[in-house]
């Protein structure tokens, strides 16, 4: 039985469990298929957890296998560039999507320490691309930003 | 008949039109820069640039959406044959003699066998999709609201059995959709359901959201979780990209033998690419005449692997276009595109949208042509864009996903459910459960609901109705058959 099994199977029956719950505020006739749906998830999930249970009896050990599933994780890069997503999406909202797109790719490129050549490449063919694609060919009207709108 | 042929001339000319071309071109570049990028994937490409079809007539949209699907198979071999490393797992056995051939300083032979080996395989595998597509749309149109849930049920089975290690967590991973494409208006009683209040979920959750989600933005995760390597120097080479005739006459029988493996691999649903490399290439091996060449830098090897899965690309598409069964995560990917387009998989692409399909079908044949000759000229400069650090290649590409997703409604709600989708994928792909299963449940789903409670609508509640016809019968066969599949599968891939 390993870790990181279990701990799908009790992500899978809370999830269930929340669903089913949302599931029977609704009324009966529009219950029945999600009772299904969710039925046939907390079926194959305990199913899964009978088959691990079998293997558990037999080998009589729990396999801690998150070192092994995290094995290339490197939690300060993952989560600056989490962090820098997150920033992005705020900067999107309040200053509009290509000054957040500037910034972003400005911050994520020189955190990875990409050489500067590389940096003014890479920016200008990006923001060239989603101009021509997307503002000019596509007519998308991307985010103008809050403070943009209002001020200007 | 002579109405179809009209249709497949007519297809063929509409193909042919400057802005089609011109797709094309960029489709199949852009294609094989993603396939030879090793960490990129098809599916992830195709799912990328999904959004830029919006604009576009459905037919130009889908030729792109093949264009970057064929140009990142064959992209693949590239850096295969180059550095060692397969740009997708359907170049896995390329690698193999490819990189042999490179170190013996014959880059240049490996690199035109690849080519021209990819090309046949492709354009071959066509005519299946030119002849066997309209034969089994036929037997689609027949299909009534139980066959509908069968047929649902069956494509979720396929696909939630074969590509996990654990058949139940393929299957758990396909339930776990299902669950989700329950978000939305009920469709018989028009109430809310698990909206949480949020109007952007009235019609449930967008398709092309959870694909730029799941494939995309979790590949930009997986890429950022890692140290950044250095990738290796790709080899350099000055010998002939082209071909000698005795060595195409060498290859002859091995293309066309890896022709029908990969195209009988593309039509059933499930396996794929990956797996018809290996199968290709071992029947090269086993019918040779000198098969102690391989593993040593066989140009038949090359061929056999690379014929095989490119002739996978048309007859996937044969199941997803008649039936709406994708055999694999980028056909479910390529078949989302269709829905977006608002057109529905099944006989109507060939009755009331067949100028579009066939329009679609012969720029597929085109595809194949372009991908012969950027491959032949451009091998080099691709090779120098493999080397593309991951560091510039993730926040480039979450740039893309976010513009991506936006202008799909232009709403911030699809960049957040974007991005949710993202971190789903990535915990997914972590803990070994199946992202094309969600996708897939995602657009099955909502068909297979429609098909179970309209059956159940028509027989006053009577079970009996989805077991009523021999066609309920035979798809809830091969459901249970598909259920077993992957057994079939890892026995497969040991021999």
């Amino acid at each position: 039985m390993k870790k990181s099994e279990l701990s799908v199977i009790v992500f899978m029956l809370l999830f269930c469990a929340f669903f089913f719950y949302e599931t029977i505020q609704l009324p009966v006739l529009a219950q029945r298929y999600p009772l299904f749906v969710i039925g046939l998830l907390a079926f194959l999930t305990l199913l899964k957890f009978f088959n691990m249970c079998l293997a558990y009896m037999k080998d009589k050990k729990i396999i801690d296998d998150f070192s092994t599933v995290w094995k290339s994780f490197l939690p300060k890069q993952f989560f600056t560039v989490f962090l820098g997503f997150l920033g992005f999406f705020g900067l999107m909202y309040f200053l509009g999507f290509y000054i957040a797109a500037l910034v972003f790719l400005l911050f994520a490129l020189i955190f990875f320490k990409i050489p500067k050549k590389y940096i003014v490449l890479t920016l200008v063919v990006m923001l060239v691309i989603v101009y021509a694609v997307f503002t000019w060919f596509l007519n998308v009207p991307l985010p103008e930003g809050m403070l943009i709108e209002n001020f200007f | 008949m002579e109405s179809s042929y009209a249709l497949m001339a007519a297809g063929f000319v509409n193909a042919l039109s400057p802005l089609n071309l011109l797709i094309m071109l960029i489709s199949v570049t852009i294609g094989i820069i993603i396939g030879c990028m090793p960490g990129l994937s098809a599916a992830m490409g195709v799912a990328l640039l999904l959004p830029l079809t919006f604009g576009m007539e459905p037919s130009t949209g889908l030729i792109m959406l093949g264009g970057i699907y064929c140009g990142a198979i064959f992209g693949g071999s590239i850096s295969a044959i180059l550095i060692h490393t397969p740009g997708t797992p359907a170049s896995a056995a390329t690698a193999i003699d490819g990189y042999a051939m490179t170190l013996k300083g014959k880059a240049g032979k490996a690199l035109g066998t690849a080519c021209i080996a990819s090309f046949f395989g492709g354009l071959l595998s066509c005519i299946s999709l030119y002849f066997f597509a309209p034969m089994l749309a036929q037997l689609a149109m027949k299909f009534g609201s139980p066959e509908y849930f069968w047929l649902s049920l069956f494509g979720l089975t396929i696909i939630a059995g074969v590509t996990t290690d654990s058949l139940l967590f393929g299957l758990m991973s396909g339930a776990f959709g299902l669950v989700l494409s329950t978000i939305g208006m009920d469709p018989m009683q028009g109430v809310e359901r698990f909206m949480f209040g949020q109007d952007a979920l009235y019609s449930g959750v967008n398709v092309t959201c959870s694909l730029i989600g799941l494939f995309s933005m979790s590949q930009v995760f997986i890429l950022a979780e890692k140290a950044i390597v250095k990738r290796a120097d790709a080899a350099k080479f000055d010998d002939s990209i082209l071909l000698k005739l005795s060595e195409l006459k060498r290859i002859t029988p091995t293309v066309i033998r890896s022709w029908i493996i990969g195209n009988l691999i593309g039509i059933l649903p499930g396996a794929g690419a990956s797996i018809a490399c290996f199968i290709g290439y071992n029947e090269a091996k086993r019918f040779s005449k000198h098969p102690e060449e391989f593993g040593n830098g066989s140009i038949e090897g090359i061929a056999g692997s690379e014929a095989a899965n490119n002739a996978v690309t048309g007859g996937s598409l044969i199941p997803t276009l008649t039936l709406g069964i994708p055999g694999e995560s980028v056909t479910a990917v390529l078949m989302g595109g269709l829905i977006i387009h608002g057109l529905q998989p099944g006989p109507e692409l060939f009755t009331k949208y067949a100028p579009m399909t066939y329009t679609f079908f012969g720029g597929f044949v085109i595809i194949q042509f372009f991908m012969l000759a950027l491959g032949l000229l451009g091998a080099k400069i691709f090779a120098k864009i493999a080397k593309l650090s991951d560091a510039i290649l993730i926040p480039c590409i979450f740039v893309l996903c976010v513009v991506g997703s936006f202008a799909i409604n232009n709403s911030f709600t699809d960049v957040v459910l974007m991005f949710i989708f993202g971190i789903i994928g990535y915990l997914m792909r972590k803990l070994n459960l199946n992202t094309a299963a969600v996708v897939l449940a995602l657009i099955l789903g909502p068909i297979g609901e429609k098909g179970l409670r309209r059956s159940l609508a028509l027989s006053n509640g009577d079970i009996s109705i989805l077991f009523s016809t021999p066609i309920c019968i035979g798809l809830i066969v091969l459901s249970l058959l598909s259920v077993f599949s992957p057994i079939m599968m890892k026995k497969l891939k040991k021999s």
